[in-house]
């Protein structure tokens, strides 16, 4: 059996994937050769020399451009259906934090600002477990952090207003503090959660890599 | 048995999902032992164009109905193998209930009606 005839044929079937990650070609070529390989050993059980069974076996799987394009056409489908749920949940955080944070900046009691925390940091977690379950596995960690960076500027506001009420008064409010630290803590949570979900998902680390 | 197979091509392409959910509902495959399942059970009248059946199973996999992992096996390097979820179940169910009754209404049709409920 030529190594390399497979090898060429597994370039070629590759080609037309140039637009996945590198991590999801890598984990289909190496499919498709285990497959290929359990078919040449079926046709050379039949008879076939090594290197026909191989031809063969080639020939069977089908022309590799046109196996690759098919391939690569599903996988982008499936990154689009896996990217529905990211959308809505990015639309339905952003709406509340927007809500929630300009009614908070409107009211300026700082009271309200400890309770608004709380219902953002609670708004935000179901979220992040969310993306940590659901997300497309492919997209890049930073993809994922958008959906937060409403609330990083709800936490940046947060911490200027109690800079800015240090100068008005001399001192720190307390519970301008708490709710800043409150925030950042919350924000910090949901990152971490959602690293930790993606990093789960990802074939690269979560599979027993092919030998 | 390839003359059949052409002849079934068009009736496999939109049901090629089915078959795969079907073959996994027994145990957990690997895609080549999926594609020998589907040709077995059919007295290899049905044999799937082995290049188009990962496509299937990246979507099924996409839409939660099969999951994937890749692991070791006695023999030979680790293969990805797949198994059918929950939702999977519920999948084929509905399609194999679909089918049965696509498959009735042709059937009343080419056998004249002799095999539905007449009308009285």
């Amino acid at each position: 059996m030529d190594p390399n005839q497979l090898e060429r044929y597994l370039d070629q079937l590759e080609a037309p994937l140039a637009q996945l990650p590198g991590a999801e070609r890598a984990l289909w070529r190496e499919e498709v050769r285990q497959h290929l390989l359990c078919l040449a050993a079926a046709h050379e059980e039949l008879g076939a020399e090594p290197d026909a069974a191989l031809g063969a076996a080639l020939q069977q799987f089908g022309d590799p451009e046109r196996q690759g394009r098919a391939y690569g056409a599903a996988a982008r489908r499936a990154l689009g259906r896996r990217a529905q749920p990211l959308c809505r949940s990015l639309i339905a955080l952003t709406m509340c934090t927007s809500a929630l944070g300009s009614h908070v900046f409107a009211d300026g009691n700082i009271g309200h600002f400890l309770w608004i925390s709380v219902a953002i940091a609670a708004a935000h977690l179901p979220g992040a477990l969310f993306l940590a379950q659901k997300a497309p596995i492919r997209l890049p960690g930073w993809a994922l952090l958008l959906p937060f960076t409403p609330y990083l500027a709800f936490c940046s506001l947060y911490t200027v207003e109690a800079i800015r009420d240090h100068f008005r008064h001399g001192f720190f409010a307390p519970l301008l503090l708490c709710g800043a630290a409150l925030n950042w803590f919350g924000l910090a949570l949901c990152l971490l959660i959602v690293f930790l979900g993606s990093r789960r998902r990802d074939p690269a680390t979560r599979a027993t890599h092919p030998a | 048995m390839r003359r059949s197979n052409r002849e079934h091509g068009e009736l496999m392409k939109g049901n090629t999902p089915t078959l795969i959910l079907a073959v996994l509902a027994e145990a957990p495959r690997h895609g080549y032992a999926i594609a020998r399942e589907i040709e077995r059970r059919s007295q290899e009248a049905l044999s799937l164009g082995e290049g188009s059946l990962y496509p299937a199973l990246r979507l099924l996999e996409a839409d939660g109905l099969v999951t994937s992992a890749w692991e070791p096996q006695p023999s030979g390097p680790a293969r990805r193998v797949y198994s059918l979820t929950d939702g999977g179940r519920a999948e084929l169910a509905k399609r194999t209930r679909s089918w049965r009754e696509f498959v009735q209404a042709i059937e009343g049709v080419i056998t004249g009606g002799s095999h539905g409920p007449q009308p009285a």
